[in-house]
Parts: C-alpha cells; structure tokens; sequence
C-alpha cells in the first residue's frame, strides 16, 4: 500500500462513515475539529470523522474516544482538553467487512450477560458480529455499569 | 592445571580489544534484544566496526542508568560477532552505559518526572506490545481477542474477581505470565489498559524470553487455553511458531485488531494506520552537549542507526527491522507524542511504506508499489515512477 493508496483508502472511509452512519461514532463529548492538531493536556477529544487528515483541535474535558483510521481520541477527563485525535472515526464500516480480515469481531462466547462486553471469542468460534452491539458495561450485574478499581 | 582450565571455561571478557573493537554500552530494554542483535551483528561490518555491549536490565533500567546517579552497569552482558552469534561476556569493571534503551517515555518509569540536563531521548523505530497466548500447530490456546475491559480485569484483578475465565482459572493466577514494573512491555501495556503497573496479578518473569518459555511450558502442561501473557513483536515475531498474538480491542473500539493485517503476515498495518493501540517508538537515551549532540561519536553511530536517521551503506535497516519486528518510522502513517497517547497523522519526509512492506511479504512488492531506480534516494523525481509517487525511495516509488 502507498501513501496514496492509504490517504484514499482514508477518504473513502469518510465518505461511507458518512452515509451508512451518518458521520461515525465518537465517544468523546467536546470534540472541536480544527484543522491542525493541537498539544495541550492529556485529554483530546476525537478528530473530524474520517478526515485523515490534519486533526482536530484540543478537545475540552474529553472523556475518551474511539479508535478509527488514522487516529485516536484522548483518554480520561480534565478540564484542560488535549491534543485531538485525527482522521477518528470508530471502526468504520471497512473493518466490518469480514473479507477485509483486518478486525476481530465474535460473538461472545459467553451466556452470561454481563461479562459479555469481555469479548474474548475463540478461533474455532469465531462468527462475525457487530461488536457495537455489546453492552459496555451493563448497568445490573457485578460491575453496575463500571469497572471495579483495582485493590 | 586445575586452574587452567578453569580459566579455559571462564566467560571471555567483554573489554577485549580484540574481540570487542570500539565498544559502545547499551543497556536496558530486554524486548528489543532481537532488533538490537541484527543491528549488532551490521555494525560489525562497517570499515570501523562497532561492538555493541548490550545487558538486558528492563525499560525503566535503561532510563535510570541515565536519569540517576548510577550510570554503570556490571556482572554479565552480550555481544554479537557480523555472522549474528551471540556471546556473553564478563564485564571486568562498572562500564559507564552511552545509551539507555527504553520501550517507554521516561516519564513513564516511576519516579522519573523529566530528563535531567545533558541528557536527550532520541526516538528510535515503532515497538508494539501484545498479549500473548500459546500458538503453533500443537498446544495452542483457541483465544482469538481481548477488550480493554478483559485485560483490565484479568491483569488488574487476576482470579479474584476478575472473572474473565478460562484465564484466571487458577487460584494463585498461575498461567498469566507478567513482567516486573521496570519492563517496558509491562509499563506500556499498563498505560494502555489503565492498571497500574505495581498492581499487575500474574507470574512475574525477568524478560520477555522467560515469559515465552513460562508460556510454551503451560500450554505442554494442558494449560494452553488457561495461559496468557504479554510479549513485544520483536518476540512475537520469531516464535510465531508457539505464540500467537491476541487481536486487541481498545477503549472505545467496536472492533478488535491484530498488530498485523492478519495472524499471518508481518506488515504491522494495523500499528501504522493506527486501528491497533499499544506501540510506542524505542527511546535511546544518552548524554549530549550543549547543542543536542550525542558527546559519545561512536554512541551517536549507533544511534543514527538504529533510529535511521542514517541511510546505512552496509546494511539494509529497514529489512532487519521488519524481520526484526519493528517499524521504521518511515513506514508510519500516524504518530504520538506521549504514552499510548492520542494519535496524529503523519507523513513521513522519506516515506519507506512500499520497501518496509515488501519486506513484510518476504520480497514481494504489496498492488501498486513499483520498483525503481533512477534518482533512487535522492529526493529528485524518477523517471522510473509515474502518478503522484513520484519520488524514489528505497528504490520503490513514494508520493514523497
């Protein structure tokens, strides 16, 4: 793969984000897209879905984010904002392709709901599915809808 | 006679001139042994050869060495004849260490709040982290991928409570292997999961050797599946043949990625591209003057090498680092400034994607790299390239 090839491998990543999710997932919650990547704090909001490009600007209380082509939001909060993850947008619908064979995605192998977010599937049963679907963190359960800190 | 040979036994001196010519110390990151060893073994053949005499000590060792008061390291060591043997060595006295080698900001290694004075870190090629299980055509673990969420409770919280069966089966959390807090593999990956690295459950091996070993003995012992661990591509890659990568699902992600496109191929796509998150670039750290410069020339040499700062006459770098492991950073397409921290894109200014993935494929240039030749390495357009890769780099055509 070339650069070329990449950066439009890249764009058409943003164009089909854009119309079969219209504008793909982020799980930041105070992205600014800006045009160039700015350095402040540890917490960057998610870039411009897709852009691939030069970047979001500093998020503010970013509280995490998506990986996606191309980049990554922040992780963790403040009030500082960071530096914003570029060309982010979730998964995207390219890596659902199962042809495509770049990302995992198995039904969890478990009954029991709510560790099914663990998501650690076998080979021998490994049968596409929509990771999205999965519960983050179900609010009933062991965890009540978080994880437990570490004693 | 006794003593003779006893002498005759006796490990060889590191300090040798002979043996060891023009000797540059190198201590800390056990992860990238292999790397440093097919390095080693070219640096041999320059016209002035170098030895590296490098001690595998962890990450956050390499960094103090520099950081700290100590900056000596003695007992044993290793060096590599040009044909790639390695020895070992007995260090005859504390030898000052020139380069600290680190798979993670300094920062990142406790107690370490900033480089002091005179000191620089000057970024090396892309080392990614990966959980490991037992692989191969026989005692193989059927685990295919972890979340952030499992590894968080596997390693932060190991049987008691974890409840990520089949690996925390085991009481005492037997079959998860882990590193000390001074591994870098350990530190990365602890950044990267949010479990702090003195709270890590799990069997701690001394390098990322012992923990394949401690791997590969599980999965002999019917624990295959029960058996995970943590591991570096620079390992990873050459025992493909008893371990095997999880694909990694990150905060965030509704998907899970192998470093690699697939379990099979060696092309780090997914770290390039920056779908899969735990890597970081190799941070050499040394003493510098005024301006930056290395104040050790033959350390600088090294450096320049490893980093690729240098195009090598002798040795074909980026081919040793993809057999090696590692990703030049010519080859990347994002970049970060911080650990496991938010990602840019990046264009690099020599761009390597076609050679580093040709030699991924084992010689075979990828769809739509084109050899070329003419003003290869100059920075000039080719006349052998056509399109928008105009440029010919590493005798394959870039955009630029």
């Amino acid at each position: 793969m070339t650069n070329n090839s990449f950066w439009s491998k890249l764009a058409v990543a943003a164009v089909l984000c854009g119309l079969f999710f219209g504008g793909c997932k982020s799980s930041s919650n105070n992205p600014t897209p800006g045009t160039d990547g700015g350095v402040a704090g540890d917490n960057g909001g998610a870039g411009k879905s897709g852009s691939g490009g030069s970047g979001g600007g500093a998020g503010k209380a970013g509280t995490g984010g998506g990986a996606g082509t191309g980049g990554t939001a922040g992780d963790g909060t403040g009030d500082d904002g960071g530096t914003a993850g570029v060309g982010t947008h979730d998964a995207g619908p390219m890596c659902k392709d199962p042809a495509h064979n770049d990302c995992v995605t198995c039904d969890p192998t478990t009954t029991d709901t709510s560790t099914e977010f663990l998501n650690h599937c076998t080979g021998a049963t490994c049968n596409p599915f929509d990771n999205s679907k999965l519960t983050a963190i179900p609010k009933t359960g062991p965890f009540k809808g978080k994880l437990p800190a570490i004693p | 006679m006794l003593s003779m040979a006893l002498a005759g036994q006796a490990k060889a001196q590191c300090e040798d001139d002979t043996a060891n010519p023009n000797r540059v110390y190198v201590a800390g990151s056990s992860a990238v042994k292999p790397f440093v060893a097919l390095v080693a073994a070219e640096l041999r053949t320059l016209p002035t050869p170098i030895t590296l005499v490098y001690q595998g000590a962890g990450s956050c060792t390499g960094v103090n060495l520099l950081v700290t008061s100590t900056h000596t390291i003695s007992g044993t060591a290793s060096v590599w004849s040009s044909a790639g043997a390695e020895t070992s060595c007995t260090l005859n006295a504390a030898e000052t260490v020139n380069i600290g080698l680190s798979d993670v900001y300094a920062t990142t290694c406790p107690g370490v709040t900033a480089l002091p004075s005179g000191v620089a870190d000057f970024e090396g090629p892309i080392q990614t982290m990966v959980f490991a299980v037992p692989g191969g055509t026989t005692n193989a673990s059927n685990r295919t991928s972890i979340s952030y969420e499992a590894a968080y409770l596997t390693f932060g919280l190991g049987h008691n409570g974890g409840m990520v069966a089949p690996w925390t089966d085991d009481a005492n959390d037997l079959y998860m292997q882990v590193r000390n807090s001074s591994s870098g593999t350990l530190q990365m990956i602890a950044t990267a999961i949010d479990v702090p690295a003195a709270k890590w459950k799990g069997q701690v091996n001394a390098n990322g050797g012992a923990l394949l070993t401690a791997l590969k003995a599980a999965a002999a012992a019917s624990h295959a599946d029960a058996s995970i661990g943590i591991l570096s591509t620079d390992v990873m890659d050459a025992n493909r043949d008893s371990v095997k990568a999880l694909a990694y699902q990150h905060k965030g992600q509704d998907c899970a990625y192998w470093p690699d496109s697939t379990p099979q191929e060696r092309d780090k796509a997914n770290v390039r591209d920056g779908h899969y998150m735990i890597w970081g670039p190799l941070h050499m750290l040394t003493n510098v003057d005024g301006s930056g410069v290395p104040t050790d020339a033959s350390a600088q040499k090294v450096i320049d090498y490893l980093s690729g700062a240098v195009i090598p006459t002798t040795i074909d770098l980026i081919a040793v680092e993809s057999k090696g492991g590692v990703v030049p950073k010519c080859a990347m397409a994002v970049k970060r400034t911080s650990e496991v921290g938010p990602l840019m894109s990046y264009q690099p200014p020599k761009s390597c994607v076609c050679k580093f993935e040709t030699e991924a494929a084992g010689g075979v240039p990828p769809t739509g790299c084109h050899f070329c030749n003419n003003n290869n390495n100059t920075g000039n357009n080719s006349s052998d390239c056509t399109g928008s890769a105009k440029k010919c780099n590493f005798h394959y055509c870039e955009v630029q």
